[in-house]
């Protein structure tokens, strides 16, 4: 995993990032109801389905840790939890912003805002504890565990609307065609995004700790 | 012509106005990872 990898990646995010935008303010059509502000969409729901993805990665990457004990795997977790926080982020500061235009209202208290906002409470408490302690096995220990139990509320912001039901999001979304292209091009240019930023992050944190030549990454 | 023009102007609700949302949604996004990107900038740079 060299530097010619991040590169590639890069520019593919780049690209697709571009294509992804042009879609979405000139091809995807003016939803008739919502108006213009229904396009957060396309990057609102990616940006939480690589969310997940990237919590899931850091899930398993901690068990890894945990199991084998190698500083490459507690790298990959922290990487990977650091950029799904980001995209749990922008969910939920695109969300109010929609929400506003669409209910009338920022925020409702409703079973998928507060368990996602419980999400990202949780991670935010994983990278306090990152910042500020030392002692790297010891913290990284305590990290993985924490990323463990934390991802046990992907499942319940998922299922939160099917268990207790929603006042404000739908159970289904059905597309016309030509946003159903958009959306697809936006959830592979938001995965490509988070790829790049998940290596960067990955690359950066090994050469901090003067691993990156061991580990294959520099 | 006119009953043509009269047809082709169906009454359709206009979707409202809502592009200040957008624009703050996507302003609020690239912010968040323009923001994020230079925390990582400064981090290299730190390094090197």
């Amino acid at each position: 995993m060299g530097k010619r990898a991040g590169t590639v990646l890069w520019i593919l995010a780049g690209v697709a990032n571009a294509v992804s935008l042009g879609l979405i303010f000139f091809y995807a059509p003016v939803e008739i109801q919502m108006g213009a502000v229904q396009k957060i969409f396309y990057y609102h729901v990616p940006s939480a389905i690589v969310c997940y993805v990237f919590l899931f990665l850091a899930f398993l990457f901690s068990l890894l840790y945990l199991w084998k004990e190698e500083p490459l795997h507690d790298h990959l977790a922290y990487a990977a939890a650091e950029v799904g926080w980001v995209f749990i982020t922008a969910v939920l500061v695109t969300g109010p912003i929609w929400g506003r235009s669409a209910w009338g209202k920022w925020w409702v208290w409703e079973p998928r805002l507060t368990s996602f906002l419980v999400l990202w409470l949780t991670y935010s408490a994983y990278f306090l504890l990152r910042l500020f302690s030392r002692g790297e096995g010891r913290t990284a220990k305590i990290a993985a565990v924490l990323a463990i139990v934390a991802f046990f509320d992907v499942p319940i912001v998922h299922k939160a609307i099917s268990w207790w039901g929603s006042i404000v999001h739908p159970k289904k979304v059905v597309l016309e065609p030509p946003m159903r292209v958009t959306f697809l091009v936006s959830l592979a240019a938001v995965f490509l995004l988070g790829a790049a930023l998940a290596y960067t992050r990955t690359r950066l944190g090994l050469l901090e700790a003067g691993r990156a030549e061991r580990e294959g990454w520099a | 012509m006119r009953s043509l023009l009269g047809l082709l102007s169906v009454p359709v609700e206009a979707p409202p106005d809502t592009r200040a949302y957008l624009a703050l949604g996507y302003g609020a996004l690239a912010l968040l990872f323009v923001g994020y990107g230079a925390f990582l900038w400064f981090r290299w740079r730190r390094l090197r």
